[in-house]
């Protein structure tokens, strides 16, 4: 705004700077777009078969560098797969094992928190006890842990990271509900009979969904590097599969002779979780204009 | 003091009951351990001897109980790798672990706490914006692909430094600063903001007004009372910490207990995953309850709540 004020002489200067900002504000939206499109149709836009093997291109430069074979824009790995279609391929891993995580610890989490703060009692003391416990892991390890006794299926990752994430959702979701279940539209609820469910799921749980979905998109992100993570230890999703974290493990053996196939798939896990991260930024000035923060 | 340090015990007794059985359930999530930890091609004499050495023929219950009486004694069993007690195999590495811990809280602090107070005096300056960005930027990096970054940078790139392994000072730099890199913004932020509170105080105007030097002012007395909002941000992180030293040793092939686990893990060495697991969690309890208990000592209003 007193970029703007400052020069009202220039009517065609205050032009562009606005439409840059307007376009640099849609920018966030269009990777999201483009993150999403990699997701559901990665057969469209990868420009090579992930899976295509050659011994005579491998651990070849980006195109646009010396040595670089043209179509294969950002490279090829130690089997000379293109860079570019794997990490389009590997999107889906990634999304989709972090949205359904997300959406695990939410359930469980929000249930639970909900459950706990409504009816207080013991009910609330075994839940945050539970809460207490869990976050007395380091998660990380666990997780780790296992997933490579149970073995490193799809589903078995969203349920392992899932639910390594519910105690935060039952901590928030409890907090709240306590805040609010003593207020007077609950006990005009009460007073008209509706009973527990009803008020707990229609009434306090409607009140308090912006905050959980706020914080369902932190978690997101997190959960995409914890994935990221695993992968790279080789208890993600299995090759053949491409998986950002597997491929920067790819690349990690061969540092010397290639930078690329490390760089660009860590580039794009950078990328995507700043994004995720900004987005929930923007969801919590859009739901709550009083959490902005400094 | 001391009926805070007890109440802060007694609530730790829950997870401490946890904390065995969780290690215990982990090799019976899959049903049998014998699967798990014999060869697939393994005979049904080996099978039913090795389920009678380990008292897996026992009732749940049992096995459970006895677990947790050896798991306090130290006793995880034998490493089925390399046939020494896993509990001597966590110890053999716990020294190089807490040498990398150390040097890269060491370095969160020595970067962390500096850049926070200078954002705070400069708001809004080049360094705040820089410092907001990096937090952001830290927390979407992964840590194992900066550690990469690093080597292909100083130690492929430049050849200044080792890539991996550890003896030389100049093997601890690297996966250090991959460790610190997360808590240096983080540190940073809060110091930041508890400056620019403190700095509003009455007693900083007071200081000023009887003449002392901006320096002291800022680095002595309002410091000092911004350290405890710092100390809680790195209890806080020594989770997260334990998960990087995990990662980080990885890249680095630094031989500490997270490299231990992550190789367990691969060779299906479960006694070792066990010990590790249980090691890190009773650690991170210590740690918790020191860092509340240093809390308490500093700011005296925590004892009474």
């Amino acid at each position: 705004m007193i970029l703007t004020s400052k020069s009202p002489t220039v009517p065609n200067g205050v032009n562009r700077r606005r439409i840059v900002k307007k376009l640099s504000a849609l920018l966030p939206f269009l990777a999201l777009a483009v993150l999403l499109l990699c997701t559901a149709f990665p057969e469209f836009l990868a420009p090579k078969d992930p899976y295509a093997q050659s011994l005579i291109r491998r651990l070849k430069p980006p195109s646009f560098l010396p040595g670089g074979i043209s179509g294969y824009i950002l490279g090829t790995d130690q089997l000379g797969r293109d860079i570019l279609s794997r990490i389009i391929f590997g999107a889906r891993v990634t999304i989709i094992t972090s949205v359904l995580a997300v959406c695990v610890a939410a359930v469980v989490g929000t249930t639970a928190g909900l459950v706990a703060g409504y009816f207080r009692g013991r009910v609330d003391s075994a839940v945050v006890r539970a809460i207490d416990v869990q976050l007395a892991f380091p998660v990380v390890l666990l997780v780790i842990a296992i997933v490579a006794v149970i073995g490193p299926s799809l589903s078995n990752l969203i349920i392992v990271m899932g639910l390594s994430a519910w105690p935060q959702f039952a901590r928030i979701t409890r907090g709240a509900v306590i805040s609010v279940r003593d207020l007077e539209y609950i006990e005009a609820a009460r007073s008209i009979g509706a009973g527990h469910m009803r008020i707990m799921f229609r009434h306090i749980l409607r009140n308090i969904l912006s905050s959980i979905i706020v914080y369902a998109t932190f978690e997101m992100a997190r959960m995409m590097l914890v994935e990221a993570t695993l992968s790279f230890l080789g208890l993600g999703v299995q090759p053949p599969t491409p998986t950002w974290g597997g491929m920067i493990s790819d690349g990690s053996k061969y540092l010397g002779l290639s930078w690329s196939v490390s760089f660009f798939p860590g580039l794009v896990i950078v990328l995507a979780v700043l994004l995720v991260n900004d987005l929930g930024d923007r969801l919590r000035d859009f739901m709550d204009p009083y959490l902005k923060n400094d | 003091m001391l009926k805070y340090v007890i109440r802060r015990l007694i609530s730790t007794i829950p997870t401490l009951i946890a904390v065995p059985i969780i290690c215990f359930l982990l090799t019976r999530l899959s049903g049998d351990p014998t699967e798990l930890m014999l060869p697939m091609d393994a005979s049904d004499e080996a099978r039913t001897a090795f389920r009678a050495l380990h008292g897996l023929d026992k009732p749940i219950w049992e096995q459970l109980l006895l677990f947790c009486e050896n798991a306090f004694r130290g006793d995880f069993g034998m490493s089925l790798r390399f046939g020494e007690p896993a509990s001597t195999l966590v110890l053999e590495r716990l020294a190089a672990t807490t040498e990398l811990a150390v040097a890269s809280l060491g370095f969160a602090v020595l970067l962390g706490i500096p850049f926070g107070v200078i954002a705070a005096q400069r708001r809004n300056s080049l360094v705040d914006r820089a410092i907001r960005n990096a937090v952001a930027v830290s927390q979407a990096i992964p840590s194992f692909y900066l550690g990469i970054l690093m080597i292909m940078v100083f130690a492929v790139g430049l050849g200044w430094l080792p890539t991996g392994g550890r003896g030389e000072v100049s093997n601890l730099v690297l996966p250090a600063l991959t460790l610190a890199s997360g808590l240096v913004p983080l540190i940073a932020r809060v110091t930041r903001s508890c400056m620019l509170d403190e700095l509003r105080r009455d007693y900083v105007r007071t200081a000023r007004a009887k003449g002392l030097k901006e320096y002291i002012v800022v680095w002595k007395h309002s410091l000092r009372n911004a350290f405890i909002p710092v100390i809680t941000v790195i209890g806080l992180q020594i989770g997260a910490l334990m998960s990087g030293v995990v990662v980080t040793e990885t890249v680095f092939a630094w031989p500490g207990v997270g490299r231990l686990a992550i190789q367990a893990i691969y060779a299906r060495d479960f006694p070792v995953v066990q010990a590790v697991v249980f090691f890190f969690a009773i650690v991170f309890i210590v740690v918790n309850i020191l860092v509340d208990v240093v809390y308490a000592l500093m700011d005296p209003r925590v004892r009474y709540q």
